[in-house]
């Protein structure tokens, strides 16, 4: 075919332009995924941030997910988007928990970000609490009571050292109780006699006192009553704190990683404690799977997501007296994923 | 007649695109908008991913909390806004270029750096979390649901 000169330059200026045209097409797309990216990251490192503002602070899982929403609906209106958050919880074995904080819609073109969250490195101020390990102490049987002092760090982190001074007191005089187990990490258990007390009060004072916290004293004196019942002590489920490692060692633990397991010296309705003063119960079983998919009936909660890092208190068989036993496991610091979705179109 | 025609509005193709054409690459060649988005985005990204080290000269300029990206360290923030402008400019955009930083927690706004705008600017905006009633100053507090908005300007010729 025979072309005109004047087409042939007309054909090539045409070509040249659609081929600018489609490289500053691509060069707009490439910076506005760039922009997007940003502002996606921006969106899921501050909901990392109202995460870690909820895990340090005395506010629930249900007004932190309200705070997200809030948070999500506006950014939602704002840059006339759909935001879907996930929370990741990654266990020590690599697998990891899911959870849904937010749904969005789904749309033509969607961008996803992580922020990966270390708890274990934010500094704060020391707190101690004390825990008996009975809901009440017998005048019928002189069965030494058990008061754990457990201090951790506002991220949950337990201190290096702790000391502390425990007695126990009917009212008129107290006598002093004996450190019976010291765990890493700065978490004791005394041992407390009333051999020495009166048997006819209603109430026994525990007194945590001389507190000391990483070397630096802790002002406040702790003071529990305990209810004195004319009952005996039945035997008690208690968690298997006792193994042997691969090498034939024994070891005691009671620091956990989330994934794993806590075993129970038998069968029993649990309750557990966290932190932040929420509740999850179990019923009859012999262990406590800590990255299960179990759903805590109080607050709708995975038990994943109820376990944050630092003490948590297990009541074992609670629903009798006698039968009741308290201990304090720690959830050792994990990483934590929020994962963000912003979605157009 | 026809030719003449033909010839005429060949022409006018040509000369339009052919116009087109010339001013579109010397944009190409000419334009710092690529470079100053590019360069707005990685000051964003630096100031609200990194915790700063000040000491050093240029100073690394960041206000994130260690460990936790785009939560805001009211002491580096604090650092950051009593330092001379031309301190900390060189630790966050090239020498030749200025950066506004503007952060607005829902009612009022805290800026910092350059006022002046040049002849090409390019901005990022995005979010960061900023802990709930805590202050800068009297003039600058975090907002109660820790929320704030942050928007990096960079402008250049």
């Amino acid at each position: 075919m025979v072309t005109e000169p004047l087409e042939a330059i007309i054909a090539l200026l045409l070509i040249s332009i659609i081929l600018y045209s489609i490289f500053v097409y691509n060069q707009k797309g490439v910076e506005n995924i760039l922009i997007k990216r940003t502002l996606t990251r921006s969106v899921a490192g501050s909901v990392a941030g109202i995460y870690v503002n909820y895990l340090n602070s005395t506010q629930n899982f249900h007004d932190f997910n309200d705070s997200v929403s809030d948070f999500l609906a506006y950014i939602g209106e704002k840059e006339n988007v759909s935001c879907s958050a996930y929370l990741r919880l990654l266990f020590k074995n690599g697998t990891y928990f899911s959870y849904q904080l937010i749904r969005g819609r789904s749309g033509k073109t969607s961008i996803t970000e992580n922020i990966t969250v270390a708890l274990g490195n934010i500094s704060g101020s020391p707190h101690v609490y004390a825990l008996v390990n009975r809901s009440f102490i017998s005048t019928v049987q002189n069965v030494p009571v058990g008061v754990y002092v457990v201090a951790y760090y506002d991220d949950g982190v337990p201190p290096i050292s702790l000391t502390a001074s425990v007695s126990i007191s009917d009212g008129s005089s107290s006598q002093l109780c004996t450190l019976e187990r010291s765990f890493t990490g700065g978490r004791a258990i005394y041992s407390c006699s009333t051999s020495a007390l009166s048997k006819t009060v209603s109430y026994y004072i525990i007194k945590v006192y001389n507190i000391n916290v990483d070397e630096k004293p802790y002002p406040n004196i702790i003071t529990i009553s305990i209810p004195a019942k004319l009952i005996s002590y039945s035997s008690a489920v208690t968690i298997k704190d006792t193994g042997t490692d691969p090498l034939g060692n024994s070891y005691r633990y009671v620091d956990y990683y989330l994934g794993e397991i806590v075993n129970l010296t038998g069968y029993a309705n649990w309750i557990l404690q966290n932190r932040k003063g929420m509740y999850c119960t179990g019923y009859y079983g012999n262990s406590i799977s800590t990255g299960s998919s179990y759903i805590c009936p109080e607050g709708n909660l995975p038990l994943p997501v109820f376990l944050v890092q630092g003490p948590i208190n297990i009541s074992l068989n609670c629903d009798h007296d006698e039968t009741c036993s308290r201990q304090v496991i720690f959830i050792e610091p994990y990483f934590s994923q929020i994962s963000v979705t912003l979605t157009k179109g | 007649m026809e030719n003449v025609l033909a010839f005429l509005v060949s022409m006018f193709v040509v000369v339009v695109f052919g116009l087109f054409s010339i001013f579109a690459i010397k944009n190409m060649y000419t334009s710092q908008y690529s470079f100053l988005q590019e360069e707005a985005v990685l000051a964003f990204r630096q100031l609200l991913e990194n915790p700063g080290n000040y000491t050093k000269s240029p100073p690394t300029v960041g206000i994130a909390m260690k460990d936790l990206p785009y939560t805001v360290n009211l002491t580096a923030l604090s650092i950051l806004k009593n330092m001379e402008y031309e301190n900390w400019k060189r630790g966050l955009v090239s020498s030749e270029d200025d950066v506004r930083i503007i952060l607005y927690n829902g009612t009022r706004y805290l800026i910092l750096g350059a006022s002046m705008t040049r002849s090409r600017v390019a901005a990022v905006n995005g979010y960061a979390f900023c802990p709930p009633s805590k202050c800068l100053d009297s003039s600058f507090c975090c907002p109660s649901s820790g929320n704030i908005t942050v928007k990096v300007v960079v402008t250049g010729d």
